[in-house]
């Protein structure tokens, strides 16, 4: 207990500045959503949670823009920097010659997404999840893991995290894997980064600590130091 | 007439080869898109990297907040400067081709 409101202490200057930035942001405040297309009736869908499940369930992955592949990426940022682009649910990891790894992923719902400047901070392999204070206080499932839920096949954090760190400060905000691969492409989460546990891997192995991660949401709030 | 027959089906393999070299080089439609119309990242940083270098801003204050098409070949993108703002207009192909501070 005196864990999680150690916790919160360390993390109210965060939280106090947030709504302060938040204000900063632009006036349109929108999270874009995904579509997809359906090549029978030629037509285009929102790609919302029941549509992403069917989805999952008869092909096995994510839509093929969702896959890992290797783009060409025009960018003045040195190889090892994370690109996250909230808006069209890709993760780009720099590479030499104007290339890029795209990944997919999932961003945060309505009201928890964010555009910001932060870096790598640390690593955890199959790492610990503590839920927060709020989520202990009103899940009774979430509440037994209030000191920490061990790492593992059940995890919400999945095979891998990165944690996002602005001025050497932890931000709340990690890259992670997840126990729900269906859920790529979806604005599904409380503010992280969620990547298939396979693609969590692969970006772990290249990432190195004090790597520059840049997140762009249109209309998100800003988050420290921009 | 024998040659006539192989010439034939040497026209009909090419043929078939053609069309499949066809089928094979056209881009890849896309099967997913975002329900609003951004500027791609990469073009989006392009902007933010040279209001870095045009304005003297350090890069680590200076992150694009807002994008647009505008035109067929052309994006607009907002950017937020350390309490400033500046609008970049860049083409598809990666040319800034205006910015300001506003």
């Amino acid at each position: 207990m005196f864990e999680v409101f150690a916790r919160i202490r360390r993390f109210l200057p965060l939280l106090l500045v947030l709504p302060l930035l938040a204000g900063t942001a632009i006036a349109v405040a929108q999270t874009f959503k995904t579509q997809i297309y359906d090549p029978e009736t030629r037509k285009w869908y929102n790609y919302d949670q029941k549509r992403a499940l069917k989805y999952y369930r008869k092909h096995g992955q994510a839509p093929a823009d969702f896959q890992r592949q290797v783009v060409t990426f025009r960018t003045a940022e040195k190889p090892g920097t994370i690109i996250i682009d909230g808006d069209k649910h890709f993760l780009y990891y720099v590479l030499p010659n104007f290339q890029a790894i795209r990944y997919g992923i999932g961003v945060g719902r309505d009201g928890f997404g964010w555009a910001g400047i932060v870096e790598v901070g640390r690593k955890a392999e199959w790492p610990t999840w503590t839920p927060p204070a709020e989520m202990v206080a009103r899940d009774p499932n979430a509440a037994k893991y209030a000191n920490g839920m061990p790492g593992g096949p059940d995890n919400p954090l999945g095979a891998r995290a990165m944690y996002l760190y602005v001025g050497g400060q932890d931000s709340i905000y990690r890259i992670h894997g997840t126990t729900q691969p269906w859920s790529i492409g979806l604005n599904i989460s409380s503010g992280c980064i969620r990547m298939v546990n396979e693609d969590v891997i692969d970006l772990y192995s290249r990432v190195e600590v004090g790597a520059r991660v840049i997140v762009l949401m249109q209309g998100a709030a800003l988050y420290k130091g921009v | 007439m024998t040659e006539s027959k192989s010439g034939w089906a040497v026209a009909l393999v090419a043929f078939v080869a053609l069309g499949l070299t066809g089928c094979t080089a056209s881009k890849p439609q896309p099967t997913v898109r975002s329900a609003g119309t951004t500027a791609p990242a990469d073009l989006q940083l392009l902007c933010a990297s040279e209001a870095s270098t045009r304005f003297g801003a350090n890069r680590d204050t200076i992150l694009p907040v807002s994008s647009s098409q505008e035109g067929s070949n052309r994006y607009r993108v907002d950017l937020t400067m350390a309490g400033e703002s500046a609008v970049c207009v860049i083409s598809d192909t990666g040319i800034v081709e205006s910015l300001q501070k506003v």
